[in-house]
């Protein structure tokens, strides 16, 4: 069903407020080209204020406009995310527009925006330059959730988390035992991960951190479908679209059922012949797939993933194929969340997992040859230069670890730690911001180096969950 | 007086709430009976969104709250039933919706699609989601509700021992002191720099997100299956596999996708001649091309013709090409069973395509007991149209339903032929009228000399002076369209014919004859119609002045 134009309006509002801003900071406020930007943002908003205060807000990644919040649309998502990094590098939190506004008083406003973008207290400079406007306010960005709420949304996520492992070893059992799974609860589960990672996904994330290497594979499988889901929802993927993408996530490996437990669980390396039957594995899901699920939308997408996740991007990956295959776009952002994963995880054969930036080195090489160039570029910039889990050491001689990557897509180099050792080399527990600033407007804490915590036999779960 | 006010007001907006909550089951029971597009559905549907409109004027939100049997709002009951069947409290509640709550500026096209979601058929296999799953898809802007997750933490919940057990796993021997040192003498070591993204990166993916849509494409999913017959060298495994390509040629039915069917089909063709499999295996991948030949998949294909899904003619008849003769009996079957005609239509398309190629078989059809049917049968072998059709087709000519001879009439006169003749001359005495006026009208068609001898002798019998005035005009008319000297002549002379006796009955079939001269536009017979245009005949009068003004023009 088309929108209707009320529906349309707030999508509108954000991409020519978006459009209004890039115009002025290119041209002077007076320059024609911004005249004209501010007349059809006004011929937007007048139809909105007319019905009351218009109080634009952003909560999370999203806007909301007077509550509502206003769907991620591809049509506008270079519109959409540049106008979420400006309200977020000024700190801007809501503006409220309380009648129809005069041409005068969004050029003020846009000037307000433009000085705050030179200062080392954004949102200060905006509030001071923007007080005198008499039909617009501002508001400071505020976290999503205060401190006492955070202990309550880790243990629902982590009550997610683990409802997850125990439902995909449901499924593997059923698999095993030719039963047909109903997918009903599977994607219920979806559901509350999507929304949870819409809420504030670096908690889902920092559970990707927990790694069994006797259960690798369930583990395995719930960060795999985390992490595909993050990343799917930074693509903008529709809530449908993201629902069958973790469905297929979750199944990506169920082939692994077929291979002997000895070889999974060996604790020495792979001989050639132990390959080529764990080589198998995605035939075989495929194949478990099809046959006890039978054909539906979600088994057909299931399978297709099962089959195609390590094909990789030029098809030089495993199994051989015959015929010319274009990759689902469900197996490229699965194959660079399965590759992250496994390459973070200890498991029976492989004890020592590799640091989560080295991984992400080891991606980047193989841009755009087992990996997506594109999408995997989403994927660093949602992880982060410095993933969670990252042990680093500050230029303050801090050590720490990074529990939360930046919010700020400008600075994503620049996450939350929580520092273990002082400068003083005393054991210590604390958070910090790595873009807090000090008087002088320089950043207070710079990150000099990273160390792989798995050498240090440090409990990443006990610090993150 | 604020108390009595406050009473009032909730009062007056409980009734509200009750009647929107009244809608709702309303919309349930009425709206699954009518199409969206259907008069009664779109005033059902206004009425039922103004209640909530109603009570969203006067308040911000409208929340419900649900229990199994009952629906309360603002702790009153504005819902209750006590039974398992129609219970809308259950309905909802047993899905795990605890509350749901209608914004301000719930908007009609909210409503129509939550209505579109309370009446998906959950029972069907086709719906896979709950009512849950459907709510979180369409993401309204102005319905929100709460739902219970208890079903998730069943007894497979173990969180406590699961999450024990990842901490037990987690390495014990913490090492700060030893990272702390390494990290004050190590080199420097940077991660890799942050990676920007530009607009290029954007429509790549754009692109990629649209061309992905929901679902896989049948083209996809057929690939894979294919890769995964080349990669099995079971015989087992590779039935299996060949049974996955009968499940998706029968989930394309279902969806009325007959244009994916028919690449399916192509595509085994092409694989089973690449000659990559041994003959066993083409022989079983086979099977799978000839599934769309039974029973139960034509019955399969008849419910998907009979539903509302969107299917092109042309897309069907492609499939069609892919039948073979043994397909035949059960396409028959169906045209007995279907209720819509352009279902029907379809079916008979695709009978022409696959009869011709064993009439004998197709023929069996006219002996169905569904008069019907055997005229469908008829039309199916006028198309057909070779000389075994024109056997089986004559032989319905005594048919007892005259729906039936009618229809063999007009699909022999489209065959033609000599020996067509000869049947329609006995046609032309049928006991039914209906019958012999198609009979008499086919003949004027054929326009031969054999067709106008024929019809020339029937108007020179004596008795043909009686026959009803309609019959006669449609005799006449016929030999109007073969227009020599020799029907002219007839005419004319019919014209001037006059009795004393039966003089209303020779006058019809003068007004007949006047009528069939102003078809030929026979300028010579202008002095005698002049003359019949005086006739004290009504009819006689009317017919001739009609053909003058018609050969005058």
């Amino acid at each position: 069903m088309p929108l209707t134009d009320k529906e349309k309006e707030p999508k509108d509002l954000i991409n020519q407020l978006s459009v209004m801003i890039k115009t002025a900071q290119l041209y002077h406020t007076d320059n024609i080209a911004v005249i004209n930007a501010i007349k059809k943002f006004s011929d937007i908003l007048s139809p909105i204020v007319s019905e009351g205060e218009a109080a634009l807000e952003l909560v999370g990644e999203f806007f909301h406009l007077n509550g509502s919040r206003i769907r991620y649309s591809m049509e506008y998502v270079f519109n959409y995310d540049f106008l979420v990094r400006e309200f977020r590098k000024n700190e801007l939190g809501s503006i409220t527009f309380t009648n129809v506004l005069h041409e005068d008083e969004i050029k003020n406003l846009l000037a307000a925006l433009i000085s705050a973008d030179h200062s080392d207290i954004p949102f200060e400079t905006l509030q001071e330059a923007a007080k005198n406007i008499k039909n617009i306010s501002i508001g400071k960005l505020r976290k999503i959730a205060q401190e006492s709420d955070e202990f309550n949304r880790k243990k629902i996520i982590k009550r997610t988390y683990f409802n997850t492992v125990s439902l995909v070893k449901n499924i593997s059992n059923k698999i095993s035992m030719g039963e047909k799974t109903n997918l009903k609860k599977a994607k219920r589960l979806m559901e509350i991960i999507a929304d949870q990672i819409v809420e504030d996904e670096s908690l889902l994330i920092s559970m990707t951190t927990l790694k069994d290497y006797d259960e690798y594979t369930y583990y395995h499988s719930v960060n795999v479908c985390i992490l595909s889901l993050s990343l799917g929802h930074r693509l903008g993927l529709s809530r449908k679209v993201l629902s069958e993408l973790g469905l297929s996530a979750l199944l990506h490996d169920i082939g692994k059922i077929e291979v002997p437990k000895e070889i999974l669980n060996k604790p020495s390396e792979f001989s050639e012949e132990e390959w080529r039957i764990v080589r198998k594995h995605p035939t075989w899901g495929a194949w478990a797939i099809l046959k006890i699920q039978g054909i539906n939308p979600s088994s057909m997408n299931a399978a297709v993933s099962a089959f195609e996740h390590h094909l990789y991007y030029d098809l030089s990956g495993y199994p051989k194929i015959k015929s010319k295959i274009i990759l689902d776009l469900f197996s490229k952002i699965i194959t660079i969340a399965d590759q992250y994963d496994a390459m973070t995880s200890s498991r029976v054969y492989s004890r020592m997992p590799q640091p989560p930036d080295k991984a992400l080195s080891i991606m980047v090489e193989r841009s755009g040859t087992q990996l997506d160039p594109y999408f995997l570029k989403i994927f660093i910039n949602m992880i982060g230069v410095y993933p969670i889990g990252t042990l680093v050491m500050l230029d303050t001689n801090e050590l720490g670890l990074v529990f939360e990557s930046s919010t700020n897509p400008d600075f994503i180099d620049r996450p939350r730690v929580i520092v273990l050792v002082d400068s003083t080399g005393k054991n210590v527990k604390y958070t910090v911001d790595m873009m807090e600033k000090d008087d002088k407007g320089n950043f207070k804490r710079n990150i000099v180096k990273t160390l792989d915590p798995n050498q240090y036999k440090i409990n990443l779960a006990e610090y993150l969950l | 007086m604020d108390k009595t006010l406050n009473s009032e007001a909730h009062s007056g907006n409980a009734e509200l709430a009750r009647d929107a909550v009244q809608g709702i089951l309303k919309a349930k029971k009425i709206l699954k009976m009518y199409p969206p597009n259907n008069p009664i559905y779109i005033k059902t549907a206004d009425e039922i969104y103004n209640k909530f409109k109603n009570f969203l004027e006067l308040n911000n939100e409208l929340s419900l709250k649900i229990s199994q049997n009952e629906i309360l709002f603002n702790d009153e009951e504005v819902y209750y039933n006590p039974e398992k069947e129609d219970n809308m409290a259950l309905f909802f509640f047993k899905d795990g919706i605890r509350e749901i709550t209608f914004l301000r500026d719930f908007s009609q096209n909210e409503f129509k699609d939550f209505i579109g979601i309370l009446n998906a058929d959950f029972e069907s296999t086709a719906v896979e989601d709950d009512l849950v799953t459907l709510l979180w898809e369409r993401d309204f802007e102005h319905i929100k509700y709460i739902a219970t997750e208890e079903f998730l933490s069943d007894e497979d919940y173990q969180e406590s021992r699961v999450y024990v057990k990842a901490e037990d796993k987690a390495y014990p021997d913490d090492n700060f002191a030893k990272a702390y040192s390494d990290g004050l003498k190590e080199p420097i070591r940077r991660a890799s720099a942050p990676v920007f993204l530009r607009e290029d990166d954007f429509k790549y993916i754009t692109k990629e997100i649209e061309e992905k849509g929901i679902y896989p494409q049948i083209e996809k999913i057929i690939t894979l299956v294919f890769e995964l017959i080349y990669q099995t060298k079971d015989d087992v495994i590779f039935s299996e596999v060949v049974g996955f390509i009968e499940n998706i040629i029968n989930y394309c039915i279902k969806n009325g996708n007959f244009q994916k069917v028919c690449f399916i089909l192509d595509s085994i063709k092409s694989f089973a001649e690449d000659g990559s499999l041994e003959m066993r295996n083409i022989e079983i991948l086979k099977g799978a091309y000839n599934i769309i030949n039974n029973k139960l998949f034509i019955q399969e294909v008849g419910k998907t013709l009979e539903s509302d899904l969107i299917i092109e003619e042309n897309e069907f008849t492609a499939f069609a090409k892919h039948l073979d003769k043994t397909s035949i009996p059960h396409l028959i079957q169906m045209l007995g069973e279907l209720q819509r005609i352009r279902s029907r239509r379809f079916v008979i398309n695709a009978l022409t395509v696959v009869g011709k190629f064993d009439v004998k078989t197709l023929a069996e059809g006219l002996h169905s007991d569904k008069w019907y049917v055997v005229r469908n049968i008829i039309v199916v072998l006028g198309k057909i149209a070779d000389s075994w059709s024109l056997e089986y087709l004559t032989k319905t000519l005594t048919h007892p339903d005259p729906r039936v001879r009618k229809e063999v009439i007009k699909t022999l006169a489209g065959i033609g032929g000599a020996n067509v003749l000869r049947h329609f001359k006995n046609a032309l005495n049928d006991d039914i009228l209906s019958v012999r006026i198609t009979a008499v009208r086919e003949m004027g068609n054929i326009k031969t000399e054999a067709a106008k001898n024929i019809l020339l002798t029937e108007l020179a019998k004596k008795d043909f002076l009686l026959k009803d005035f309609t019959e006669k005009k449609e005799f006449y008319e016929a030999v109007a369209h073969r227009d020599d000297p020799q029907v002219r002549d007839f005419l004319r002379t019919a014209l001037k014919k006059r009795k004393f006796w039966k003089k209303i009955k020779n006058d019809e079939t003068r007004a007949c004859a006047a009528y069939a001269l102003g078809i030929i536009g026979d300028k010579e017979s202008v002095p005698y119609l002049e003359k019949a245009k005086h006739s004290k005949n009504k009819l006689l009068n009317a017919f001739a002045s009609a053909a003058l003004r018609r050969l005058t023009n």
